[in-house]
């Protein structure tokens, strides 16, 4: 305690950046606990679906097959590459919110029919 | 500003992680830890191949770090004249000097995974400290090898999650990074204060 005391005394500008470190290390350490702590939560399991994203990654995510995704997506066959939802919601001329409502329903129903 | 930038990956995948692996070189606040978790999880997907998202990657990594070591060699002159004005700044930047000395390979090569949020800084201060370029070049072209394939690995491998795997490497990353801040930096103020420090030369630790 001296020593920090001292060290203030004579390298303030030292001291308080050493003051910021330890706090940002703690912050740091909280920060990553509280993640790991909410995802491990089985409730977190499925990433929330955002406009971002390709159908082929929310099928992959949520381990849905292609032709349930396309069922969802209400396509023949899954859309191509390089589109993602939000693309797929505005050809459609339906909203993401819409779609995305579509997909989870639709990922519901094939999951019930699984158990 | 992420979600924005998540959605242009599938479209401009090469050319989107290229620039925001060059710029986070740079000390420039982009989201490239989950671009690149984010690239691995399309190439698992099947939207983006593995050989285009990992060299895309990759090359604006290691064209970031030898732009940020340019820049800092051009800040050396400041630096020179700095410590002919002598006294306690010359004894600092000769401490740096002699660190870089000793660490700089190590140092570049940790700061381009481990404690990644470090990087841009230490090309900044490793060119304008005059490291040896060779030296610098060789342990950046390996840490980046290693940060990318970490990252975007990560993204293949939890490509499920990759918000998950995002927020806690950056969480961990920035948790290791400023604990050894912290660390040199206690070092530095805690060490016993002399009276007549600047004549007495440096003291190592």
């Amino acid at each position: 305690m001296k020593r920090l005391r001292n060290a203030w005394k004579h390298r303030p500008v030292l001291t308080s950046a050493f003051a910021v470190a330890v706090l940002l290390t703690v912050l740091f350490a909280v920060r990553s606990t509280v993640f790991m702590v909410y995802w491990s939560n089985p409730d977190h399991i499925d990433q929330e679906i955002r406009s971002w994203m390709t159908p082929r990654y929310i099928a992959l995510s949520w381990h849905l097959p292609p032709e349930v995704m396309s069922q969802a997506l209400g396509t023949e066959k899954m859309p191509g590459r390089r589109q993602s939802i939000a693309d797929i919601a505005r050809e459609q001329g339906i909203s993401v919110q819409a779609l995305v409502a579509n997909i989870i329903a639709t990922a519901t129903t094939y999951r019930d029919s699984q158990r | 500003m992420t979600d924005t930038l998540l959605a242009l990956i599938p479209q401009y995948g090469v050319w989107l992680l290229a620039s925001v692996t060059f710029l986070s070189c740079l000390a420039i606040p982009v989201p490239s830890s989950i671009l690149m978790v984010a690239g691995g999880a399309f190439v698992a997907a099947g939207d983006m191949s593995l050989i285009t998202t990992g060299l895309a990657a990759y090359a604006g990594a290691v064209l970031g770090d030898q732009t940020g070591f340019a820049i800092g060699r051009k800040g050396s002159g400041l630096i020179e004249r700095m410590k002919k004005a002598g006294g306690q700044r010359k004894m600092l930047f000769e401490r740096a000097a002699h660190f870089s000395d000793k660490w700089g390979g190590t140092s570049v090569f940790l700061s381009r995974w481990l404690l990644s949020p470090l990087g841009p800084y230490v090309n900044f201060i490793g060119g304008a400290n005059g490291l040896n370029w060779s030296i610098f070049t060789i342990f950046s072209i390996a840490g980046e090898a290693v940060w990318v394939s970490l990252y975007t690995g990560l993204g293949y491998v939890f490509s499920d999650q990759i918000e998950m795997v995002a927020d806690i490497a950056a969480n961990l990353s920035g948790f290791l990074a400023a604990g050894v801040v912290a660390v040199l930096l206690g070092r530095m103020a805690l060490r016993p204060h002399k009276e007549n420090n600047a004549k007495s030369g440096f003291s190592r630790p």
